[in-house]
């Protein structure tokens, strides 16, 4: 018993140094305060008051995407009338990705649905105690706290809870269904809520993208290229049309492949309902950056803020990513491995260097990054090269050593070719390009990497 | 008395370890269950078979060592300093203490050699095997990359398929890679093969292994089984697990076949959702 004392004094004494060594980790912080580009944006123009209308623009976006604790989107009028909302995105899946989510729900679930499988199947009155397996945390509480009188074994399993949404329904059209059937039903498809989604990427994401995804976390700092800002709705690798905004399945494809020679990693263990959960985060970030960036515009054009302009940016944002799916760039056919000849290869080396695709420029007359056209004079007279739209130096890919951040793929390359990389100094390809000649062009970027049959690209 | 009672609880403590070195398994087997994840790999069964052996002449060198402790107690503990016997120059002891532990060291060794040159002929599928697929491994902070041939066999032309995350592989098929790190130092390691090398940059490393098409059945034909990266690579180290997907023959085929044509072709846009819910 003598040790007691002793050791609580050692661990005191402990604690006590490492509280006064000052150490402060570095937490992210939440809030829905403008950024700071707003608040210089507000101050350098001619608006009354800038730290007033920062805070006007800080209360509109918390009025329409509530706080990064408690997210949401406010419900337009037409939205309700459609009975749309966006922060409740299942229905905007396609069929395809509905069915994807199911199956990766089936395996990520598989614990809790074998459970509830059984305990129908053995016509229990109630359901057992449901596995928790690490991942089905914040899952499991949301059916705990739904389905909690059937787990209690209050309500029967067998019967009808007659608070149930679907019992007026089902009783009507299969007089069979039961609740147990429901809480199947709530994990074969289970899809995350906004706030899930931001837990997920808090703990996935955070570290490069930062808190509210400017691109600004711990780890990101150090990184080249930097990662994405993912305020401003710009996506370099998209499949879309150039200046258009990325695709509900090109984001999730994006997440799933990550992107080569960068540190952002694949994300494809994650089940289809994470991603999806994910790209919805992704989209409330870059809607709600959008139009604070928009908002602020508008009230430096107009030397106020006014709550109309505020709701004309909203919509203008979301009319921007409603209509992605529309200029969704369909790739046409182009020459199968056997039909790419040499001619093709030296009609796009010809593209290439000549001056309608100019790629050359850049790219430089063999591809390997060193053209004259990024280097610019900086604002004291030095040669510097030219920024991209976050500010950071551009390097045009070395075409030869086969690292391609958008995919290695034929069809992703004629995408880059034909859409360009959003925010950067790579342009969309001259409207007169045809599509073999985008084809061609790709083919030759192809076979600069290429050491034809020894491995070690 | 003391003296005695000392020298059996240490001689108690020295079979609880040996014991604890060798029972887990006995007990699990008798169970029904495994110490070891299931042998998928050709060869698996002689890495196992190894470790037991190791661990067999390492638990009876530790019962040993435990023996004359307990008996180095019980005998001598008692005596007051000064009184202990000296010995020097005994050459059968010399002999026998170099001679024992040598050929304990000889023979492991023997074994393990002859064990590598036997996994390594198994792992390609010993003979009659078929030809085996070779697949470029990259590893890369914190992701594994995978290139395949594709349908004419030859790296670096148009038809190659890339695979991120996922390593489909077609089950009973001899499989060799040829690993390269785009970095630091990577391990591919997937326990169920019993195979695990470093990813050193600036080097080609090969492995071959092979699933077992029986052991795999048996084993409920596993859909997917975990890559690790088996050496601390960086921050993301944890999350640089890949997936090994066993299938079969013609399911790769058509897998490749599918992954080599999406590079030519974009994926459809999926239909929209007006008809559901």
């Amino acid at each position: 018993m003598g040790l007691l004392p002793s050791t609580r004094a050692l661990a005191a004494a402990g604690l006590a140094s490492a509280v006064s060594c000052g150490f402060v980790p570095d937490r992210p912080t939440f809030s829905s305060e403008v950024s700071a580009d707003t608040r210089a944006a507000l101050a350098e123009a001619d608006v009354s008051a800038s730290d007033v209308a920062a805070a006007r623009i800080g209360g509109a976006l918390e009025l329409y995407f509530g706080s990064p604790s408690a997210p949401g989107y406010h419900l337009t009028d037409a939205w309700i009338e459609d009975e749309r909302d966006p922060g409740d995105a299942w229905w905007e899946l396609s069929d395809e990705a509905a069915d994807a989510v199911r199956d990766g729900n089936e395996r990520r679930f598989a614990a809790q649905i074998r459970a509830v499988r059984a305990a129908i199947e053995a016509g229990a009155a109630a359901l057992p105690d449901l596995p928790r397996p690490l991942r089905g945390g914040e899952a499991q509480a949301r059916f705990e706290a739904a389905f909690a009188p059937l787990v209690a074994g209050e309500v029967e399993l067998g019967g009808l809870h007659p608070d149930s949404p679907t019992a007026a329904d089902a009783s009507e059209d299969d007089p069979s269904f039961t609740w147990g059937d429901e809480a199947l039903r709530f994990w074969e498809s289970y899809y995350p809520t906004l706030e899930e989604s931001a837990e997920l990427f808090r703990t996935r994401c955070l570290f490069c993208h930062g808190p509210l995804g400017a691109g600004d976390g711990p780890t990101g700092r150090t990184l080249d290229p930097r990662p994405r800002d993912l305020r401003d709705g710009i996506f370099k690798w998209t499949e879309v049309d150039a200046n258009r905004r990325p695709t509900r399945d090109g984001l999730v494809r994006l997440l799933q492949r990550g992107v080569r020679g960068t540190a952002m990693p694949a994300f494809r263990r994650l089940s289809r309902g994470e991603l999806e959960g994910l790209v919805d985060w992704i989209r409330y970030l870059a809607v709600r950056g959008e139009t604070e960036q928009l908002s602020t515009y508008f009230a430096c054009e107009e030397g106020d803020v006014r709550p109309a302009s505020v709701e004309r940016a909203y919509g203008t944002v979301w009319g921007r990513w409603d209509e992605a799916e529309d200029h969704w760039l369909a790739v046409p056919a182009g020459p199968s491995p056997a039909e790419v000849t040499a001619e093709v290869v030296a009609r796009g080396a010809e593209l290439f260097r000549g001056s309608l695709a100019n790629c050359a420029s850049c790219h430089g007359t063999n591809g390997e990054g060193d053209g004259e056209a990024i280097w610019e004079e900086g604002e004291e007279g030095e040669r510097r090269r030219r920024l991209d739209r976050w500010g950071q130096p551009s390097h045009p890919r070395n075409l030869t050593a086969g690292v391609f951040r958008g995919g290695g793929r034929p069809v992703d390359l004629y995408r880059r070719i034909k859409s360009g990389i959003g925010g950067t100094i790579m342009p969309a390809a001259d409207a007169s390009l045809t599509d073999d000649d985008i084809w061609a062009l790709v083919h030759f970027v192809l076979s600069l990497s290429r050491t034809g049959g020894e491995p070690g690209r | 008395m003391m003296r005695l009672v000392v020298a059996l609880l240490v001689l108690a403590l020295g079979v609880l370890v040996v014991v604890s070195m060798e029972a887990p398994e006995w007990i699990l087997a008798a169970a029904g269950s495994d110490w070891f994840p299931a042998e998928l790999g050709l060869g698996a069964e002689r890495v196992d078979g190894l470790f037991d052996h190791t661990n067999l002449f390492a638990a009876g060198l530790l019962g040993l060592t435990f023996v004359g402790l307990a008996w180095a107690v019980w005998r001598g503990a008692g005596r007051r300093a000064g009184e202990g016997s000296e010995r020097s120059g005994s050459r059968r002891l010399e002999v026998l203490w170099t001679v024992v532990p040598a050929g304990i060291v000889v023979h492991l060794t023997l074994a393990q050699i002859q064990a590598r040159d036997a996994i390594a002929a198994d792992a390609r599928g010993g003979e009659g095997a078929g030809a085996p697929l070779a697949i470029e491994v990259e590893g890369v902070q914190f992701d594994w990359r995978f290139t395949y041939a594709g349908a004419d066999g030859a790296f670096g032309t148009l038809d190659d398929v890339t695979s991120v995350v996922d390593m489909p592989v077609p089950v009973g098929r001899p499989v060799e890679l040829r690993m390269r790190s785009v970095d630091v130092i990577h391990s591919f390691f997937v326990p169920e093969l019993r195979m695990k090398r470093d990813v050193v940059p600036g080097t080609v490393t090969p492995l071959a292994f092979t699933i077992d098409a029986q052991d795999h059945a048996a084993a409920g034909s596993p859909e997917t089984l975990e890559l690790r990266c088996a050496e601390l690579c960086g921050w993301g180290h944890y999350a640089m697990v890949g997936r090994l997907l066993p299938m079969e023959q013609h399911a790769f085929d058509d897998w490749q076949a599918r992954a080599g044509a999406a590079g030519f072709e974009a994926e459809a846009m999926a239909d929209d959702v007006e008809d559901e819910g």
